[in-house]
């Protein structure tokens, strides 16, 4: 699979690396069973930090997404769930489309929305009911 | 992977003369990972490194490398076995070949690896017969780096590794660097060049007019840095905004602009208390970080 | 493998200094070893070869002093000076190695034209005894060895690849002409290395006792700026 991170987004990278292993997966890019590079070969290959990498993958082992065997590398793991969680994903992006359809009818223009959903996710009500 | 510290400092110092270049410097720069040393010329960087290899006495303070003083001669001789180094300036001996070269920074090192050795000259095109004085100040450059990367040492310590490299020899040395990391090597490099801090760093230490500013986690710094535009019918005083973690306020008619190391979402609720008309949120990248800390003060 | 370094470091001023020794010592043997033969036959070639041996002292100063030139404070201009002192080897260690290269040569420089002269006197038809060739190489090298010694403590406090020898060669050159007259002349070392004292002009062989104790003193006083220009290194900021 073929990675893009970005240095300058406010995103870290293993939280990059991460989505878009995620995305991967829910996307079928990523199939069940399929093998990621080593550590090693992935830093090299992106050029990063393999803690980037390590961090990413001890992550996404911990939700489950991907089996680590030791010396063989990492592979992807399918959930009992992880049909619910693509169907959940689905839902949300459909939701999501038609919210941002009416935002566009409002006259709101692409930056702007970006911009909304931006500030809302860092909502203090939104923060202080996370914790 | 249990975190020890490869490099320690303790308020480390130097003077010279009325001249304070670098004014008690207390790092820890931890093992398996790759910290970047930030600062503009003349920060300090140089000098700060030279104390830890024991090329230049401190004034006041410690440090310990791998476990062992920087002020002990003996100490410091031992624990140079283990650091491969590239100087600023990348300087070798004039007088030898290539082969010269290698072969005699060879023989100091029981962690010398052929192996890296061959892959990084050919990778590199250097000529063996040639003489370093002849040599282009790229192909120097990579020579120094080659005579570095071509060991498994336990640390790694690199001034300014991408000066005189195209971005070719860029990317190699980047490479490298991290291979060396996935070996179990710590990294600590120093460098103006923001975007390959940006790439391959875990940690990052800016150092501005001899002292230590900011020394934090990248992903902490990705994730708590903020800039908010915000925007007001009637722009209240500066100071009403000033919440904790506020590094820098712009004004500019009804606009302004507020960069934050952290509490981002106390600012936006700051903003809403004092009727902002708009709130907007983007992430600060390094190079921004690095000149918020280094103008204001 | 510091000793491959200091010897890739100095190896083509060396050739130099040694082809000059040698050449500057057969221009006048060659030149006046006839005149010299003619005249008073085995001992007007041999205090000719004396004669020479004084000229090779001074040409030998020079030389040496140009050799010690180099080090961690020449290598600091150049920038060299941090690969050097990152490697796993204390500053002792490199100094005591670039002081024995230099010493070395130092040898080298005192016996090689000897025995170029050597051979001349023996195709000449007056071979000259190898003892005496001995002797003067000794007493060369007993007096040399402080003039070794201030070439090195200069190369290690003085910076600049044309300042340091002038400054060592001016020392020298002050310390030689101080030390003249009656009572200071004995601890001339420039004296001890031509081999005056003790020198036969009658046979033009070296008769005197050997003079130990000046030799001792002198060693004594090289190895204290040999102690001075380690300390000086030590305490470098570099």
């Amino acid at each position: 699979m073929l990675f893009k991170l970005n240095p300058t987004t406010g995103l870290p990278l293993y939280l990059q690396l991460m989505q878009q292993i995620r995305h991967g997966v829910e996307s079928g890019v990523l199939q069940h069973g399929d093998q990621l590079p080593g550590i090693r070969t992935l830093a090299e290959d992106l050029v990063v930090s393999p803690n980037t990498v390590a961090k990413a993958y001890s992550e996404l082992e911990h939700e489950g997404l991907l089996e680590m065997r030791h010396g063989a590398g990492a592979f992807v793991s399918a959930k009992r769930n992880l049909a619910f969680q693509m169907s959940r994903v689905h839902q949300a992006r459909g939701q999501a489309r038609k919210l941002i359809g009416n935002f566009r009818d409002a006259g709101l223009d692409d930056d702007e929305i970006r911009r909304i959903f931006e500030v809302e996710l860092l909502n203090p009500a939104e923060v202080l009911k996370r914790r | 992977m249990t975190s020890t510290c490869v490099i320690e400092t303790h308020a480390l110092s130097k003077s010279y003369g009325r001249v304070e270049a670098v004014r008690g410097v207390s790092l820890s720069v931890k093992s398996h990972q790759i910290t970047a040393f930030l600062g503009l010329n003349g920060a300090g960087k140089s000098t700060t490194i030279k104390m830890l290899l024991s090329m230049i006495r401190p004034s006041g303070g410690s440090g310990q490398v791998l476990g062992k003083s920087i002020d002990d001669a003996k100490d410091s001789v031992h624990l140079r076995g283990q650091v491969a180094y590239v100087s600023e300036n990348k300087q070798l001996y004039g007088y030898m070949t290539v082969e010269q070269m290698i072969r005699f920074t060879r023989s100091f090192y029981s962690d010398w690896r052929v192996d890296i050795e061959r892959r990084l000259l050919s990778t590199y095109e250097l000529p063996l017969t040639r003489k370093v004085a002849s040599l282009s100040k790229g192909m120097r450059t990579k020579l120094a780096l080659l005579l570095a990367f071509a060991r498994q040492p336990k640390l790694l310590i690199l001034d300014e590794p991408s000066e005189g490299l195209d971005p070719l020899g860029i990317e190699q040395m980047l490479e490298s660097l991290v291979a060396q990391c996935s070996e179990g090597t710590t990294i600590f490099f120093s460098s103006h060049q923001i975007p390959e801090a940006e790439r391959v760093a875990d940690q990052v230490c800016i150092l501005h007019r001899g002292r230590l500013v900011l020394d934090s986690s990248l992903d902490d710094i990705r994730q708590s840095y903020r800039q908010l535009e915000l925007v007001f019918l009637t722009v209240p005083e500066e100071s009403s905004v000033r919440v904790a973690g506020v590094e820098s306020i712009r004004t500019v008619g009804r606009q302004m602009r507020v960069v934050v190391s952290g509490n981002a979402d106390l600012l936006i609720e700051r903003a809403h208390d004092l009727h902002a008309s708009s709130v907007e949120v983007t992430p600060v990248g390094l190079r921004e970080v690095f000149m918020e800390t280094v103008k204001g003060k | 493998m510091l000793w491959h370094k200091a010897w890739l470091e100095t190896r083509s001023q060396f050739v130099i200094a040694l082809v000059g020794c040698v050449a500057f010592c057969l221009m006048w043997v060659i030149e006046f070893g006839k005149g010299a033969a003619g005249s008073r036959g085995q001992a007007g070639l041999f205090d000719l070869l004396h004669g020479v041996h004084a000229g090779l002292a001074f040409c030998w100063i020079l030389a040496v002093t140009f050799l010690m030139m180099g080090g961690l404070l020449q290598e600091k201009a150049v920038g060299a000076s941090s690969f050097t002192l990152a490697l796993p080897v204390s500053r002792l260690h490199l100094m005591l190695v670039r002081f024995g290269m230099g010493f070395l040569q130092a040898i080298a420089l005192a016996v090689v034209p000897w025995i170029a002269m050597l051979l001349y006197a023996a195709v000449a038809g007056y071979p000259y005894p190898v003892l005496q060739a001995c002797f003067h190489i000794l007493l060369l090298l007993s007096g040399g060895l402080l003039f070794l010694t201030i070439a090195f403590l200069i190369s290690s406090l003085v910076e600049g690849q044309y300042t340091a020898p002038v400054v060592s060669i001016g020392i020298s050159a002050v310390l030689v002409y101080a030390l003249r007259g009656e009572k200071l002349a004995r601890y001339n070392p420039g004296r001890m290395m031509a081999g005056n004292d003790g020198f036969s002009w009658r046979t033009g062989l070296l008769v005197g006792q050997a003079q130990f104790l000046h030799a001792a003193a002198f060693a004594v006083v090289a190895a204290l700026l040999f102690a001075i220009s380690v300390k000086a290194i030590e305490h470098y900021d570099f």
